[in-house]
């Protein structure tokens, strides 16, 4: 008999050995802790999320964010441009490259959303943006589509969100573990705080959702909240969306009401990026990166005066200086009508810092 | 367990409630577009009698000089809702504003005599300020076009950060007549065709004219003497001498060295061509190649330390860099395909050439190390690029195919935007551009 | 081309009337039953550089990007040898050509090359040196101009053009 078949008998013998008599090695269970858990709809999760500031969340949970990642490895704007450009349409061609690629991408964010629910998992992609629930989906890509049809791009990109509402919504994703409950959530849930001694089961973190957001809010500063010390996964989650709710609470400071939606952050980088015109800078300006704060007024408009350059990276001052230049442009120009923002969420948008990193044009 | 831990828990977030203040919002931009920036140039304002024509000239020739980059566009005048009538007045920005001018460029100018005086300023519309300070020029009347060059370099330098290359000339070879018999003289001319001079007639071939460092001396090779042999020729004066004229030799594709006092040349002997470096002032020569295969169109860079050339060495036309005294060289072309015609950028940081690759041209530009190639144009033939004094644009020669095949200028801008033909009047080949004049 | 083979056939035939055998009308001169009825200077004359440009060949083609002499260029110019030592008064310039499918100074480099290889070859068939001079013209002056291979191929030439031995 060969070694195959000798090995094979052993373990049949073996086997049939612990059925009969491997009664012998029971033991009594280790004492183990047992938490109350309730599984809850993605709504009402969400509502209990409400005021989450996704980035901070994000950054609690090391998301790599790789679409965004893969997304930015597309550009090649002008270095592809082919030989031949015949004058006008200048950047038409680099930037219809760029498009069409980041949109199939936008499916695979959401897929991955399906793994999560019974532990805390990682999310694969960017979280930022813990929407609370109904928010369509952001545009991301059109803001690369805008480029080509320089003047042209607000009606399509308008358009886009509504194309894009929900399907990808993190419901499907729970869709397994989800046991609607009959607590309302109410996506914007008035509710700021999240109010753990409303239940005392802990909701379930299902993989922060991923609105599959191709750019992702990279944060600088989360507000980070104490990590959660428990021990098993279910204090992790715990954990992590009570930091949410810290982060919440933080903000429900001021009346502001709910965070700002993805949609609603969308559309802001929308419209400054459509007038963020690029075409005069030097290439060392583009290769700046600069940190832009200004004011809003209640109406949506920038406070023109209180527009300043906090900081750049990447560049000497002259070159960060005409890149400031064309970024103050652009939230002069394209808010001379106010941005699109709520009013009731004011406090959010009060004070805005921006981040120009036009990485997508050199 | 949970009731401790949730209290913990709710602790932590109402503490921080507590101090905390609304964060900024803060979000990234990382998507832009590139569109021409819209200007308006109204016209100069006359402030003198009979400055009217030549104030509008002026501005006419800022707005052309801006506008042939690419990165701007003219806003029409029609659409102009308030006027520039007077260089004091306070600017009504809100009248800019509506029409979307993003900068706008006022003026002024006097005329005494043969003396004219032109003032601007530059505005950025939308922040409502002036973009730098008014400045002030003085010239000859002969000279507005210049004036005009000066006030749009400043312009475009104001606004993109980059130097302007607006107040410059090319000097390049003028050709006429039919593909088999053509007649060919230097020429010199403003960047943009305009003021146009021969400075040699027809009589000899004259090839690949090119510009000392101060724009003073033209290097270029001739057959007068039924031999191709370097000249060098004085703008002012359109003196010239021949530099090497060695029986039994040929030499051609000579440049200046960036101190304008050695000349970097290729010289053939016995059917080899090599690359030597002679001293203006004594004649001397050096040779700084020996070998079998072709080395030929040598090019400086700015510093003066070394030398970008091409050779066959390898079996292929190929581009190699060495110091300037003659060092090994090292090669830094590296596809597949032939490459030729190097030239220095005046900024340091890259190489333009010719490449030839499945028979089409192509002007590429790549950094000074080899890497970074890329491809600007592509063409049935076009060759000889030369750099623009702010060493973001390139002009080349573009030849057409078949028996009606013209040679013509044509700019492109480094990114491979704004791909344009240079005006000349007839047939035009072996561009080079000078610097910056003052 | 005409106006080459013109300016080359006058001041050819003004040389060779300085040149030749003053009795050479003495036969046939009514060009009626006499053996040699041979018009001088026309490419029936084995002394005329007609004879040599269209007889014998004035000319060798090159393929792309080579200098190399093939066996029917070794052919014509072994004939211009011949020819030249027995023609002991000329000197000749040998013009190197190149096809536009190139870099201007390339291409000059190039036709250098091609002169130098006919030069070399006459050399070793003992020409003396000072006869022979080399040019090369790029490809500044093409003889077709279609941008074709038809036309390429003719262009890729050398050409040796006599020159009166008498002057410089």
């Amino acid at each position: 008999m060969n070694r195959g078949q000798s090995i094979s008998l052993i373990g049949h013998l073996g086997l049939i050995g612990l059925l009969l008599f491997g009664g012998k090695w029971n033991s009594d269970p280790l004492p183990f802790e047992i938490s109350d858990v309730s599984v809850v709809s993605e709504a009402e999760y969400q509502a209990v999320l409400a005021a989450v500031r996704a980035p901070e969340a994000a950054s609690d949970i090391e998301v790599p964010e790789p679409p965004s990642e893969d997304e930015t490895s597309q550009p090649q704007a002008a270095p592809d441009t082919p030989p031949e450009t015949q004058v006008a349409p200048d950047v038409a061609s680099p930037e219809t490259d760029v498009a069409p690629e980041v949109d199939t991408s936008e499916p695979a964010v959401t897929t991955q959303v399906e793994d999560v629910p019974p532990q805390l998992v990682q999310p694969q992609e960017d979280v930022a943006v813990l929407t609370p629930g109904t928010s369509p989906r952001p545009k991301l890509r059109p803001i690369e589509r805008v480029a080509p049809e320089a003047v042209n791009a607000p009606e399509q990109t308008d358009v886009a969100p509504a194309e894009q509402v929900q399907p990808e919504t993190a419901p499907d994703a729970i869709a397994e573990v989800v046991e609607p409950e009959t607590e309302a959530a109410q996506p914007e849930a008035a509710t700021t705080e999240i109010n753990p001694e409303a239940r005392d089961d802990v909701t379930l973190a299902p993989a922060q959702s991923m609105r599959p957001k191709g750019r992702p809010q990279r944060q600088a500063e989360a507000a980070t909240v104490p990590a959660a010390e428990a021990s098993d996964a279910v204090n992790n989650a715990l954990a992590e969306a009570l930091s949410g709710g810290a982060d919440t609470a933080e903000e429900t400071a001021a009346p502001a009401g709910a965070p700002l939606t993805g949609g609603e952050r969308e559309g802001l980088k929308l419209a400054i990026s459509r007038c963020y015109n690029v075409g005069a800078l030097s290439s060392e300006a583009l290769a700046v990166n600069i940190y832009v704060s200004v004011e809003m007024a209640r109406d949506g408009k920038p406070v023109i005066p209180s527009i300043k350059l906090l900081r750049s990276e990447n560049g000497s001052d002259a070159a960060a200086k005409q890149a400031y230049d064309a970024a103050r442009r652009a939230i002069i120009i394209c808010g001379s009508d106010g941005f699109d923002l709520p009013s009731e969420k004011y406090d959010q948008w009060k004070t805005v810092e921006i981040k120009f990193n036009p990485e997508s044009m050199r | 367990m949970i009731l401790r831990l949730l209290s913990f828990v709710l602790l932590a977030a109402v503490s921080s409630a507590s101090f905390a203040q609304a964060e900024p919002l803060r979000i990234e931009i990382t998507d832009a577009v590139i569109e021409p920036l819209p200007v308006a140039v109204p016209e100069f304002v006359a402030e003198t009698a009979g400055a009217g024509p030549i104030a509008a000239d002026i501005a006419r020739v800022v707005a052309e000089d801006l506008k042939g980059t690419g990165l701007f566009r003219e806003i029409d005048k029609a659409a102009f809702i308030s006027q520039i009538s007077s260089f004091a007045a306070p600017v009504q920005f809100a009248d800019w504003k509506a029409i979307n001018a993003q900068a706008l460029i006022t003026g002024a100018v006097t005329v005494q005599g043969e003396q004219i005086i032109v003032k601007f300023r530059v505005y950025d519309v939308f922040a409502g300020q002036e973009l730098g300070k008014g400045l002030q020029l003085a010239g000859t009347r002969a000279g507005w076009r210049r004036m005009a060059h000066k006030v749009a370099d400043q312009v475009y330098t104001r606004i993109t950060g980059e130097g302007g290359y607006f107040d410059s000339r090319v000097v390049y070879v003028s050709e006429t007549g039919p593909k088999d018999n053509r007649k060919k003289r230097l020429a010199i001319m403003d960047y943009d065709g305009a003021n146009n001079q021969f400075l040699t007639d027809s009589s000899a071939i004259v090839l690949a004219p090119r510009f000392s460092p101060t724009g003073d001396r033209v290097l270029y090779t001739s057959y007068e003497t039924g031999f191709p042999k370097i000249y060098v020729l004085d703008v002012a004066s359109v003196g010239r001498r021949v530099l090497e004229s060695r029986d039994g030799t040929m030499s051609f594709a000579p440049r200046f060295a960036p101190d304008g006092r050695k000349v970097v040349f290729s010289l053939e002997s016995g059917g080899n061509t090599d690359i030597y470096l002679m001293d203006l002032a004594t004649g001397a020569e050096q040779r700084l190649t020996n070998a079998p295969s072709i080395e030929t169109a040598p090019s400086f860079s700015p510093d003066g330390s070394q030398i970008v050339f091409e050779s066959d060495r390898s079996g292929s036309q190929q581009l190699y860099v060495m110091s300037a005294n003659g060092g090994e060289p090292r090669r830094i072309s590296a596809g597949p395909g032939r490459y030729g015609t190097p030239v220095w950028s005046p900024r340091g940081d890259l190489v333009a050439f010719t490449k030839q690759s499945k028979g089409r041209f192509h002007i590429g530009i790549m950094r000074t190390d080899g890497t970074g190639e890329k491809l600007l144009t592509a063409s049935f033939l076009e060759e000889g690029p030369t750099w623009a004094p702010n060493g973001r644009v390139i002009m080349f020669t573009r030849e057409t195919q078949g028996t009606d095949g013209q040679s013509s200028l044509y700019s492109v801008d480094i990114s491979g935007r704004n791909l344009q033909r240079v005006r000349t009047e007839g047939g035009a080949s072996d561009p080079s551009w000078s610097p910056l004049q003052q | 081309m005409k106006l080459k083979l013109i300016t080359l056939v006058i001041p050819a035939v003004l040389a060779l009337s300085a040149c030749t055998n003053p009795n050479r009308f003495d036969n046939g001169a009514d060009g009626a039953g006499t053996f040699s009825s041979v018009t001088p200077g026309s490419a029936q004359d084995p002394q005329s550089p007609l004879y040599f440009q269209e007889t014998i060949g004035d000319r060798v083609l090159f393929d792309v990007d080579q200098s190399s002499l093939n066996d029917e260029a070794r052919r014509v110019l072994d004939g211009q040898a011949s020819w030249l030592t027995t023609n002991a008064d000329y000197a000749v310039v040998i013009e190197g050509h190149a096809d536009e499918q190139g870099t201007r100074e390339y291409n000059l480099a190039l036709g250098a090359r091609r002169a130098n290889a006919v030069k070399e070859y006459l050399l070793a068939k003992g020409m003396p040196s000072s006869r022979l001079k080399t040019v090369s013209y790029g490809k500044e002056r093409p003889l077709e101009i279609c941008s074709q291979e038809a036309c390429y191929s003719k262009n890729r030439r050398a050409v040796t053009i006599l020159s009166s031995g008498l002057s410089s």
